[in-house]
């Protein structure tokens, strides 16, 4: 049901001369997760406050939006989890991302500062973390969610040796 | 960096010995500025009561006590602080209630700036601001000293740190271009704020006669607030504003009342913003912003923005360019439009798009209303980036910006056709990378003697 990409967005967002590394399968789980959790809060307190205010009849409303929202929204985080991807090259390191809005962004690894990783409760229990790059500047935003915690940890002493070894500070 | 270290110079106990081997003090007026002011608003905010019934003896015993506190504080303070030279650093010791080793190495120092605040100035003394990388705003001040001294100090930090030897007299300056203290009257004056506040007022004025009612106080507020403190507050800041060019790099000096300088290494230089608003163009005046780095702003990074020149004709702005970027005249660079299609996002100001880029720098255009150029030296460039949203998407168009730390500089081809993105992107990345490993390293001054087989962005 997704539109086939045109050909000349792949050479930007995806060029072919580098080999591309997508994340984890569990990244989508995650945000599903979140999500369903999210859709049952918010249908929850909906129908509370019509139950107490409205006809009974009207419990019924929230459902249709909260149906289609949820499914939207899983099928959205599929894709979007699928569009994720990121390349070492010799000199930088390649993120790409997005189905609405595309991003790519390429950084020198001589112009990293530091590289974070993170993980929070629920990335840990399905088993992923994400890495974060930080330049001089916030503008970078070089993040690569979705990696399995032992290769979060390689690419970041990859990226840190990297980085002292082609640093060039500002 | 400086880090507040456990070695407790013993400066108590070798008052009687040499006096220059644990350093020399400031100024003796030190406490009286510093304290000077505080004092003044403590003893205002104590005795504000007082204006109506003076009582003439409790004034007296405020007043006494302030000074004495304060004074005494201050007197001691400034018997326990030193400053040293060693052979690679500064080293500045207080004491003695709070103890604070500072190390200032030389190697790490960007520029050293010495300024005149207003109280300062009246006793003919100065205060000494260095900007050290990594370091933070408060580390790098010493105050004050005779203006003599303090040039004197500051030619002694910077000949080290550019890789001289120490006893390198100061390097002269040459003014570069002065302006015109009543410009910067008439630019502000003409700036948007002013303008809107001035015809806020206006319509308060017309609106108040022709409801028949008095004026009132309120009529005030936006002159006061909108007009007059702009104006003043531009006048003191930006008056009598030079831009000169030493060996240490370009130098503004600036304020009428405090006087500041500002030195702009050019190794350090991020990006330049000339920026021209509506109303300026009626008299063809520019202001060029520079994004500095490690000038020990607040933020994470140590980058901030200087203005080079506040306002200033072509001529001026080429002057101030070509000071800073050398041969290359980012102006005059040939540049691309963006594609007709642009207008669907941006119906007027798509025809004010485009960028281009020569062997040094990258250069973007943007602007309907408030024309806006951005220069980015290559060697610069931190992270290139390409988005696409979906209505771009629908026209086949996509965005490259070249991402340098915060500030005016913000350099993004917008809007372009995908395949003309997609080289820019790829040359863009390659540019960067050839420019980077060649840029000038700490010691900008003795790579200069280096020969080289490229004009370098300086």
């Amino acid at each position: 049901m997704a539109k086939p990409l045109a050909r000349a967005d792949d050479d930007l967002f995806a060029p072919a001369d580098a080999t591309w590394t997508p994340v984890e399968p569990a990244l989508a789980k995650v945000r599903r997760v979140v999500l369903g959790i999210s859709v049952l809060v918010v249908a929850v307190l909906a129908c509370i406050v019509l139950w107490l205010t409205a006809p009974a009849w009207t419990l019924a409303l929230p459902i249709l939006p909260g149906v289609v929202g949820g499914a939207l929204g899983w099928l959205t985080i599929g894709r979007n989890q699928r569009s994720w991807r990121y390349a070492e090259r010799e000199s930088d390191l390649l993120v790409s991302h997005g189905v609405m809005f595309r991003s790519l962004v390429v950084v020198p690894y001589g112009r990293m500062q530091y590289v974070d990783i993170q993980s929070g409760p629920l990335q840990r229990a399905f088993g992923i973390a994400t890495v974060e790059l930080h330049t001089a500047t916030p503008q970078t935003d070089a993040r690569i969610p979705g990696l399995k915690p032992e290769d979060a940890a390689r690419l970041r002493e990859k990226l840190a040796s990297l980085g002292n070894a082609q640093a060039s500070g500002l | 960096m400086s880090e507040p270290t456990d070695d407790t110079a013993p400066t108590g106990s070798t008052a009687d010995a040499e006096p220059n081997a644990d350093g020399e003090r400031l100024h003796p007026l030190t406490p009286f500025l510093r304290g000077g002011a505080f004092a003044i608003v403590i003893l205002a905010g104590i005795l504000r009561d007082q204006i109506s019934h003076p009582n003439y003896g409790f004034i007296a015993a405020v007043a006494g006590a302030v000074v004495l506190v304060g004074g005494g504080y201050g007197l001691v303070t400034w018997l326990f602080t030193r400053y040293r030279l060693t052979e690679d650093s500064l080293r500045i010791n207080t004491g003695p209630i709070v103890r604070r080793n500072r190390v200032l190495r030389y190697d790490r120092m960007q520029a050293v700036d010495v300024n005149q605040p207003l109280l300062a100035r009246i006793f003919g003394l100065a205060e000494l601001r260095m900007d050290v990388a990594g370091g933070e705003k408060s580390e790098g001040r010493l105050g004050y000293l005779t203006l003599a001294d303090a040039r004197a100090l500051r030619a002694r930090l910077l000949a080290p740190a550019a890789g001289l030897h120490a006893d390198t007299p100061t390097a002269p300056e040459q003014i570069v271009l002065t302006v015109p203290t009543g410009r910067v009257f008439g630019a502000t004056l003409l700036s948007s704020p002013v303008v809107g506040s001035f015809l806020a007022t206006v319509a308060v004025v017309v609106v108040t006669i022709v409801l028949g009612q008095p004026l009132g106080l309120l009529v005030m507020v936006p002159w006061a607030l909108g007009v007059l403190t702009p104006i003043a507050r531009n006048m003191a800041r930006l008056g009598g504003f030079t831009v000169s060019s030493s060996p240490d790099g370009l130098r503004t000096r600036h304020g009428l009342a405090s006087v500041e300088h500002q030195t702009l290494p050019p190794g350090r230089i991020q990006g330049l913003a000339i920026s021209q608003s509506l109303l300026w163009r009626l008299f063809g005046w520019f202001r060029v912003e520079v994004d500095v780095a490690g000038m020990g702003s607040q933020s994470q990074g140590g980058v901030s923005s200087a203005v080079v020149l506040p306002v200033g004709d072509r001529a001026d702005v080429a002057t101030v360019v070509s000071r800073l970027f050398g041969s290359i005249d980012p102006l005059a660079i040939s540049r691309h439009r963006a594609p007709r299609k642009a207008r669907w996002l941006r119906p007027f100001g798509a025809a004010f798009l485009s960028w281009g880029s020569d062997d040094a720098v990258f250069v973007t255009t943007e602007g309907w209303i408030d024309r806006r150029v951005n220069v980015v030296p290559h060697a610069k460039t931190q992270s290139v980036r390409a988005t696409q949203g979906p209505l771009q998407r629908l026209l086949g168009l996509a965005s490259v910006a070249v991402d340098t730390p915060l500030g005016p500089v913000n350099a993004v081809a917008l809007h372009r056709e995908t395949a003309e993105a997609v080289s820019l992107l790829r040359d863009q990345v390659e540019r960067a990378h050839r420019l980077r490993i060649r840029s000038a390293g700490d010691q900008w001054m003795r790579s200069l003697d280096e020969p080289s087989d490229a004009p370098m962005p300086r």
